[in-house]
């Protein structure tokens, strides 16, 4: 008897709860975004695409020690050096960044000694030209944001503060 | 029934139009006969593609708010115009014939899938004096005229010369074959109540829908009715997680669009006859009686779309137990009872 | 073509009527091969004679390009072989390295590595939930499974500021320490997740067209399962209780309460249920690493550049599709000799032929959604 009645009944029934579901789902709201209009606001730690910022005196802080280039697992950055004339000093010629080749994961700014590279939460980097992803950085007036806090464990002071047994008893109080 | 929305003295004034002007051209009235005939195929035609438009929005739509998303929301006004956008796009598309396709067979698949959808609409009676061709078997013709689409999809599975189109193909021959049978006789039962195979008699019939008397032959009307219609969770000859698109899978361009087309005619059809069969049709108060057949048809095919949206695909054998095991000697039980009651009484 | 030339009547004689099967290429693309993956099919009608899996696709070397990058510069690659729960793969590559340099990992450090691993078990475990509902023909799972997902991904996006290759364990420990409002949020998101895999329950676990699909097929048996080396999941699956987080409990896993999911009947439904159950085990286990997390610093201290002592070392993790491995070998320099990596899903896919032996067409969707393979780490 349970065959012919008991388990059509139960089938049935579950997917009369599946129907539920979908339909109180129609009623309630969208999880979706409408793209352009709207955006999601990125948290400080996003990594979008390198930038060198420029100081208050729209000066970039790199001094050419090639620990980016050494350190990019991908070869996306290329720099030049000069030396100026009359000195031994080194300086940035030119800092060329293959777009194309990077993966974003940020160690280009973990190692840099000077705090010259920034990730940017530049993300729509798409374009129709390859040619324009070859970013020569240093000639980019990119003003310095505080936000682009991408890959930056050192300097890092948006931490949770630490509480040794922060158990969730104590928070409910 | 003198509602100014009513469609009939429309139909009925071209009509009178239509002889004046015999008259007055000194032809006779087989000539405006056959103009009237052409007016309605166009209008059929336009009301077929009007109707496909907007269920292909609500679906889009539908589905969208029941997966938490918003569905089209670009062209026009929340997208209204989506389906428009898509149609010219479809239209202009380049249409490519497979290199290994049976081409003849291959040109005409869509065209036959969709004509067999198309000239089922004609028996449906829409309002009370508003019917296209007023059948005196209108059921039988219904159910009939539907067949030919199996022939038009197992035409495109054969002829695209790809084996996912073929396996389809096959798949939706065996399930549409196996679905009519309860689809028809789940229709029975309304029809031993009503006395009638004129689908006008069987509406004047109830006077209480026959959902009423009939609840399980709707049920496996409209179970049948969404496999017919070859729709989720019965959509094995397209189930694109196995056979990417199945029957239609090499087609593009404007013959897609008219698969597509048919799907959607098809589906009306059907759920235009459950609703003419088993809710009343055209019947019920304060509203014109077009007003309340689109009403019921939408309401049925909101039931196929939220079908759709909700359930996974059974597979083919399982497909065919629901059918043979489960809904066929169902409908005869409920011809058997419905039959003894009407003995009784 | 025999039979009809020499007119046999093949309705009294079936035997005369030849058919042949039909070979059919399924993928490298195809809805649902999950990725690159192709699978050569022999089908006798909608039976499958035999099938053939075919690897490759998304080849890229990773095993030899890691003889070519500093330590440090090859966890970012680690991310892109099974790319749904990339904190794995780094967490394993980083115990190998500690394991070859002798490393002793701050608490805390574990402890983020065990709430972001956990996450990301949950968010791998919800993508192929809605994968295998797409499987199946129900195209709405998905669609809520990835809402969830989403939220998880705005998480680690919080964390380590990218969605899915995190890049965020270090050897040593991890990258970052938590932001602010980090533990609020995921305290949030876990409040809310607590009622999901009910309605995943309801919504397909329940559904009897669901059952009657997945009820039954591809059943992997223990002797299968052993004889390929099957891990994680599919192996509970088969009622095998194995859990390197129980079994061999690295890390803090053994500080934390768990249950390790099994089903006995090894089929399809099986592994779903299990995952589904993991998925609670999980919250569970996140839940209790926030309640517990301790004060500390978030990486040993480690030069650099790391030059490891010569040696070599097999480092395991259980990621969310098994047991995930790397064998390390130094040589002394700062680069690693030899790199080779063990990856769940090559087992799970293995026995894919012995599972699809006599399915229908149906069911290899089914079966391969019920594995829940990812081929770019199959390939690597």
């Amino acid at each position: 008897m349970n065959r012919f009645f008991k388990e059509p009944w139960d089938a049935v029934l579950s997917l009369v709860t599946g129907l539920m579901i979908t339909l109180r789902q129609m009623f309630s709201k969208p999880c979706t975004i409408q793209y352009p209009e709207e955006r999601l606001i990125w948290p400080d730690r996003t990594r979008g695409r390198l930038v060198m910022p420029r100081t208050e005196a729209g000066k970039h802080k790199c001094t050419a020690c090639l620990m980016c280039q050494r350190n990019c697992p991908n070869g996306s950055i290329e720099i030049k050096v000069k030396t100026i004339a009359g000195s031994n000093k080194r300086e940035l010629d030119d800092y060329l960044f293959h777009l194309d080749r990077c993966t974003f994961c940020g160690i280009c700014v973990e190692t840099c000694p000077f705090d010259a590279l920034r990730m940017s939460h530049e993300h729509e980097i798409a374009v129709q030209d390859k040619a324009r992803l070859k970013l020569h950085l240093q000639t980019e007036t990119i003003r310095f944001n505080p936000a682009w806090r991408g890959a930056l464990p050192a300097k890092d002071d948006t931490v949770e503060a630490q509480k040794p047994g922060q158990s969730s008893e104590e928070r409910a109080d | 029934m003198n509602y100014i929305y009513d469609l009939s003295r429309i139909v009925q004034w071209t009509r009178a139009q239509l002889h004046w002007l015999a008259d007055w051209a000194g032809t006779s009235v087989f000539w405006a006969d056959g103009l009237g005939t052409l007016i309605v195929m166009f209008v059929l035609f336009a009301f077929c593609a009007s109707v496909v438009m907007v269920l292909v929005y609500a679906e889009r739509k539908i589905a969208g708010h029941m997966q938490a998303r918003l569905g089209p929301m670009r062209v026009g006004w929340h997208g209204v115009l989506q389906v428009i956008a898509d149609t010219i796009k479809l239209i202009l598309k380049e249409t490519e014939i497979p290199n290994r396709a049976d081409r003849p067979l291959y040109r005409a698949a869509p065209y036959v899938v969709f004509v067999s959808g198309f000239l089922a609409l004609i028996a449906l009676p829409m309002d009370k004096n508003l019917v296209p061709v007023q059948l005196n078997v209108g059921l039988i013709y219904m159910i009939a005229i539907g067949t030919p689409g199996v022939i038009g999809i197992l035409m495109a599975g054969w002829s695209s010369g790809n084996k996912y189109s073929l396996l389809g193909g096959m798949r939706s021959a065996a399930q549409m074959i196996s679905y009519e049978i309860p689809l028809v006789l789940s229709l029975l039962g309304a029809v031993m109540l009503a006395k009638s195979l004129d689908l006008h008699t069987l509406v004047e019939a109830q006077k209480i829908p026959f959902v009423v008397y009939q609840p399980v032959a709707f049920f496996i009307f409209l179970i049948s009715a969404v496999a017919e219609t070859n729709r989720n969770p019965f959509d094995i000859p397209e189930a694109e997680s196995e056979l990417t698109a199945g029957f239609h899978t090499e087609y593009g361009g404007i013959r897609f669009a008219y698969f597509f087309l048919a799907e959607y005619v098809n589906m009306f059809v059907l759920s235009a006859l459950g609703a003419t069969v088993f809710l009343g049709g055209w019947q019920g108060p304060f509203l014109p009686g077009w007003c309340w057949y689109l009403i019921k048809t939408g309401a049925i095919l909101f039931v196929f779309i939220w079908f759709r949206w909700t359930y996974p695909r059974l597979r083919a054998d399982q497909l065919m137990d629901l059918s043979w095991k489960v809904l066929t000697p169902l409908a005869f039980i409920n011809i058997l009872v419905t039959g003894l009651i009407l003995v009784l009484m | 073509m025999e039979a009809q030339s020499k007119s046999v009547d093949t309705l009294s004689h079936p035997e005369a009527l030849q058919t042949d099967v039909i070979t059919l290429n399924m993928g490298p693309q195809h809805p649902s091969t999950h990725g690159a993956l192709r699978l050569i099919l022999k089908l006798d009608g909608e039976r499958v004679v035999s099938a053939q899996p075919d690897i490759g696709y998304v080849h890229r070397g990773y095993e030899k390009m890691a003889e070519a990058m500093t330590y440090n510069q090859y966890i970012y690659l680690t991310d892109r072989l099974d790319y749904l729960s990339a904190i794995f793969n780094e967490w394993c590559y980083c115990l190998a390295c500690e394991q070859l340099a002798g490393i002793e990992v701050p608490r805390r450090a574990e402890y983020l590595r065990v709430i972001s691993g956990e996450l990301c078990r949950l968010s791998s475990h919800l993508v192929w939930l809605g994968a295998m509902g797409m499987d199946v023909g129900a195209f709405t799972p998905l669609t809520y499974t990835f809402r969830e997902r989403e939220m998880i991904l705005e998480i680690f996006d919080l964390l380590c500021g990218q969605r899915m290759t995190f890049n965020y364990c270090r050897i040593g420990g991890v990258a970052r320490d938590l932001p602010a409002g980090f533990i609020e949020r995921v305290r949030d998101f876990l409040k809310y997740f607590e009622r999901m895999p009910d309605v995943y329950d309801r919504l397909l676990s329940d559904n009897a067209i669901f059952l009657a699909r997945t009820r039954g097929i591809g059943t992997l048996t223990q002797e299968l399962a052993h004889s390929h080396a099957v891990t994680g999941p599919n192996l509970r699956g088969s009622g095998v209780s194995k859990d390197l987080r129980k079994d061999d409990p690295y890390s803090v896993y053994a500080e934390f309460d768990f249950k390790v999911c099994t089903q006995s009947e090894g089929d399809a439904l099986a592994r779903y249920r299990v995952r589904v159950e993991e998925m609670r085990q999980s919250a569970r286990i996140i839940k209790q690493a926030l309640d517990q997390l301790p004060a500390g610093e978030i990486t040993a201290k480690v030069s650099r550049v790391f030059r490891p002592p010569v040696g070599e070392t097999y480092a395991r993790v259980e990621s969310s599709r098994g047991i995930q491995g790397f064998y390390l070998v130094s040589d002394g320099s700062a680069k690693p000799a030899r790199c080779r990596i063990r990856v769940p899903s090559f087992a799970g896919l293995s026995v894919m032929p012995k599972l699809l032996h006599h399915v229908q067409v149906a069911d290899v969707v089914a079966i391969m959604g019920s594995i829940d393979f990812i081929v770019p780490e199959i390939d690597r």
